[in-house]
């Protein structure tokens, strides 16, 4: 009988503050009005500071599983030195930080500090006025002194600047060095050249573009870099914000045909459909397939395979005009209603995380962009030579952050069609036109 | 009749209070949100019926997405049921090891759906996986296929892992529902001589009609609502071959923010569900 | 005689055929969690042996990756939310089937009705009731849930179970002056243990795997579920598949012992499902 009282007491009282908070859907109408309010709160800032340090700030912090290492050591060091902070970390996976992220924002229960990557994914959050406009911080902090301008303006987003630049990533091909030794290939410089290397490859057996299409992002990569090779990138820019229309464009339907021919000739891995993109380096590693276009954070993950990283190279995909290679950004966004004490402590420990970097290697394991911070690993061979790459030959933003996600939806599956040859590039064009309508009409 | 002084209605209050406040109470919000245009973020809209307009009249992924949940409940119906009654049937008599195989043939019901389907993924893959594997190494290495990467077939092939996990569920009811025919009549039936196959249409069959009902019932219920186990082999792919109602409607909400939406796709897999199963509801509670 | 052997032959065969069949996913499993990251990437086929057996995995999953810490989080939601969960249902059940109330049946309707229910649905109110009131993370509030979406079905298989049991026990307990809680505590509940018996394992069973509602509800990772904790082990990047393996079967292990001490009663308590 004890059980069932405990029971009845933990109900009754769920139930009664059920019945209090009712639709949760009705308190939400204050969301757009945070642009509004920011002045206000810039106001406040001298009484927010007299409060003082010894004021208790609880900080929630959310980021990715693979994220975690080094984190609780990092927050115990940083809790240390500031009694009156606590920080809770939680790893998610990345479709359950997206749903977590979206659940709590309807609820505004957002935690204080989220991970996110730029583009769409964070934009919405900018969007709906639920994260912190962060433009007058970083002048009043002289932000600009202290980030690189690329990692800036990839958190730059809907004229606000979203977030804390944690990593800007930029995407080659890596390449087999001893598959392009024995085929005596050298690195291609055009689109001509690389597919002479392609046929090379693909005569000698092995696969030459290791690609999945679970999820879809990773065969954009291959489709976008032909969007840039047709399209040019001053076109290829104006399509990404529909400054140029997508149907009947040349540019597009060439990008389609071609992506379209390379699957019917078996450039891409058997079975590409059903493939994960965690699984690749499950060919690649072996040197069944040859070639595969990832960012840097891919020196660490061959490493931490335990493989030889000296085997893999990287060259910038040859697409014509500067060879840019595509770029997206991640970043850590701040609830918008942080009061500022409380942001200034995120920010604090944030800045506290990264001159830690060098301790944990899978705590960034990237280049930090920050500038004076030009600090690398140095087992990340590939690293440093993928962000000269960047640098000299320019980046656009990857697909997947650029376009709004129903076009993004829309794109995977059309990819998936090109594939199967149940589309053609024609009508692949047209319905990316009327995904576009489609999320036009929604907003 | 009733003696003590406790209201017989108490019984229930615990029951009912839980029941309501984490299913009702959500079916209903999710009915109110269905009528709005939402993002979770900003204000809601109220738009009436305009999702499930669209749903209805311009979304071809949805029509998809609700047939590939017919063609999953039919092939339940088809494969599932007379598997796990089949298996019934050889499990429900009395010899040695009959415990052991219904705990073989239980077995993968008892992993959890997400981690059957990412097993099933390696057993698919096309470059290691067993199934084209096994192919090659028994001489019909031309048979192999793309499994998982092919629209026409990578349903059924979704579906044969849910049958490997799911076949041992009905077949505990089954082999529950012939225990429970009295021995009195199958033994008069062979006296009379009736023969083995006889047996089984003339008597088991209609006597195990209740069984039928419920294991029916519990697999329409089951394929209206199939979720982890796409999600963890195709997400939905190639295209959107393999998207169902479920996943549908969480990609709606949780990629495309559209609360909306995802709202009116669960309520129309409310309504589906309740078609089906009310008339069952209705039969089995019958006063009698 | 000859016949029947004859018989079971056959039935010998036929189930030995199928027990192969199978069993070809779980040797999948087991294989692959005998692999070492080596054997994946030298493009070893998943289902051929692996160089040299290794069983780092279990080792691994077992100490670093906290499998351990997830199975006791999931052990001891389940050891409060089954008993609690059963017993709840079984309180209704007996109103419903042997108590003197209105509409029995509408009653009855609205319990059945919460099996049709998505419970993605639930996931946006929940989690809003949870958040603003401190309760992610709760221990009692997963419970709470879990038990609630346990109900539809255990009331239907102890109604039919109730249902079985002869009236006339009720009005000889009334005569001998028993109340109606002592009537189903110390008469009807007991005698319902093939039921209560065959709902334990899968009320077990569902808590045990249960995913979704975790990795929402729950977001400090040492109080994480254990099927929810194992799918950590899938990453953006790449999948440690090995480990992965290892952890199902090191997590498989309670659920079959349950199912092991439990299953003499499991077909018997079904029955009550079967009959209506």
């Amino acid at each position: 009988m004890k059980k069932k009282m405990v029971a009845l007491v933990i109900m009754a009282t769920m139930v009664a503050s059920a019945v209090l908070i009712g639709c949760n859907g009705a308190s939400e109408d204050t969301g757009n009005d945070a642009t509004t309010e920011a002045p206000a709160d810039t106001a406040d800032d001298g009484a927010d500071d007299t409060a003082g340090d010894g004021e208790a700030i609880n900080l929630t912090f959310w980021g990715l599983s693979e994220q975690a290492d080094g984190k609780e050591e990092v927050i115990a060091s940083f809790i240390e030195q500031h009694p009156n902070v606590t920080i809770e970390w939680s790893g998610h996976s990345n479709e359950t930080l997206h749903q977590n992220l979206q659940i709590s924002a309807v609820n505004d229960t957002l935690p204080s500090i989220w991970f996110m990557w730029g583009g769409a994914l964070g934009g919405r959050y900018v969007q709906y006025g639920v994260s912190r406009d962060l433009t007058d911080f970083a002048n009043a902090n002289n932000w600009d002194n202290k980030f690189t301008p690329a990692s800036l303006e990839l958190a730059t987003l809907h004229g606000e600047l979203a977030g804390y630049p944690r990593v800007v990533n930029i995407l080659a091909v890596y390449y087999n060095r001893e598959i392009f030794a024995d085929l005596s290939l050298d690195i291609p410089t055009d689109m001509g050249e690389f597919l002479n290397v392609v046929e090379t490859i693909q005569a000698a057996g092995i696969t030459p573009l290791n690609s999945a299409s679970i999820p879809g992002w990773h065969i954009m990569r291959y489709w976008e870099q032909l969007l840039e090779h047709y399209a040019g990138a001053e076109l290829h820019d104006q399509l990404q914000i529909l400054e140029a229309d997508w149907e009947g464009n040349e540019a597009v339907i060439n990008s389609f045909a071609t992506f379209q021919e390379y699957a019917d000739a078996g450039f891409f891995p058997d079975g590409v459909l059903s493939m994960e993109a965690a699984d690749l380096v499950m060919l690649l590693y072996p040197g069944e397939a040859a070639m595969q276009i990832e960012g840097p954070w891919f020196d660490n993950s061959i490493l931490s395979d335990d493989q030889d990283l000296d085997r893999f190279g990287v060259f910038a995909f040859p697409n014509g005009g500067s060879n840019r290679l595509s770029a997206f950004g991640e970043m850590f966004m701040f609830n918008d209603n942080l009061s500022d004490a409380e942001l200034e402590m995120a920010v604090a420990f944030l800045d506290y995380m990264f001159e830690r970097a060098e301790d944990f290697p899978g705590l960034v394991g990237r280049p930090i962009p920050q500038i004076g911070k030009d600090y690398i690993p140095a087992e990340l061979t590939n690293v440093p030579q993928i962000f000269e790459m960047g640098s000299a030959n320019g980046v656009f933003t990857i697909s997947d952050q650029a376009l709004p996600p129903i076009v993004v939806d829309e794109l995977f599956n059309l990819l998936d069609y090109l594939v199967l040859g149940t589309t053609t590039p024609e009508e692949a064009a047209a319905s990316m036109q009327r995904a576009w309508e489609r999320h036009l009409a929604e907003d | 009749m009733n003696k003590g002084r406790v209201s017989p209605y108490l019984f229930l209050v615990p029951a009912f209070l839980i029941y309501t406040s984490v299913i009702i109470y959500p079916v209903f919000n999710s009915i109110w949100v269905s009528l709005h245009s939402w993002s979770g973020m900003d204000a809601m809209v109220f738009i009436g019926l305009e999702n499930f307009r669209v749903l209805f009249f311009e979304d071809n992924v949805f029509w998809t997405a609700l047939r590939n949940n017919l063609t999953w409940m039919i092939l339940t119906l088809l494969f599932m049921v007379s598997a796990s009654l089949g298996l019934a049937l050889l499990l429900s008599a009395n010899y040695v090891g009959r415990t052991f195989f219904r705990g073989v043939f239980y077995f993968p019901f008892v992993l959890s759906g997400i981690l059957v389907g990412i097993i099933w993924r390696w057993m698919y893959h096309v470059n290691f996986g067993f199934f084209n594997e096994f192919l090659t190494l028994i001489g019909l290495g031309d048979f192999t296929q793309t499994w998982l990467g092919d629209p026409d077939g990578a349903l059924f092939y979704v579906f044969i892992a849910a049958l490997w996990r799911g076949v041992g569920a009905p077949m505990i009811l089954f082999i529950a529902g012939l225990q429970a025919i009295p021995k009195d009549i199958l033994e008069s039936a062979e006296i009379d001589g009736a023969g083995k196959i006889k047996t089984f249409f003339s008597i088991k069959l209609p006597l195990l009609k209740e069984t039928f009902i419920i294991v029916l019932a519990t697999q329409i219920i089951g394929s209206m609502g199939v979720f982890d186990i796409i999600v963890s082999t195709t997400d939905g792919g190639p295209g959107n071959a393999t998207q169902v109602l479920a996943t549908y409607m969480v990609q709606q909400t949780f990629s495309f923010n559209n609360m909306g939406m995802g709202a009116a796709l669960s309520t129309i897999m409310l309504l589906i569900m309740m078609i089906v199963i009310v008339p069952y509801i209705l039969f089995t509670t019958k006063e009698r | 005689m000859t016949r029947k052997i004859r018989t079971n032959m056959i039935r010998y065969i036929v189930l030995l055929v199928l027990t192969v069949a199978c069993l070809i996913p779980i040797v999948t499993i087991v294989l692959t969690a005998t692999k070492s990251r080596a054997d994946f990437f030298s493009g070893l086929g998943l289902f051929e042996l692996p160089q040299q057996l290794y069983w780092a995995n279990f080792t691994t999953a077992l100490f670093d990756a906290n499998i351990l810490q997830y199975m006791w989080n999931s052990l001891l939601i389940s050891i409060v939310k089954v008993p609690i969960g059963i017993l709840v249902a079984a309180l209704a059940a007996f109103a419903i089937t042997r108590l003197q109330i209105k509409f029995p049946r509408g009653f009855l309707i609205y319990f059945l009705i919460g099996m049709m229910v998505p419970f993605q649905v639930a996931l946006v109110p929940l989690n809003g009731f949870f958040a603003n009131h401190g309760l992610i993370n709760s221990f009692w509030a997963v419970t709470y849930v879990y038990i609630a979406f346990g109900l539809p079905f255990a009331i239907l298989v102890l109604r039919g179970f109730f249902n079985s049991i002869p009236r006339d026990i009720d009005e000889a307990a009334y005569i001998d002056g028993c109340t109606k809680l002592r009537l189903f505590f110390l008469v009807i509940f007991p005698l319902a243990k093939p039921a209560v018996a065959s709902l334990f394992i899968l009320d077990f069973l569902a808590t045990w795997n249960e995913y979704i509602l975790a990795s929402v509800l729950i977001r400090d990772r040492s109080r994480q579920l254990v099927t929810a904790g194992l799918m950590n082990f899938v990453g953006q990047y790449g999948t440690d598949f090995g480990l992965l393996a290892a952890g199902v079967l090191i997590a498989v292990i309670p659920v079959m012992i349950v199912y092991i001490i439990l299953q003499k009663h499991f077909v018997e308590g079904m029955a009550g499902a079967v009959k209506g």
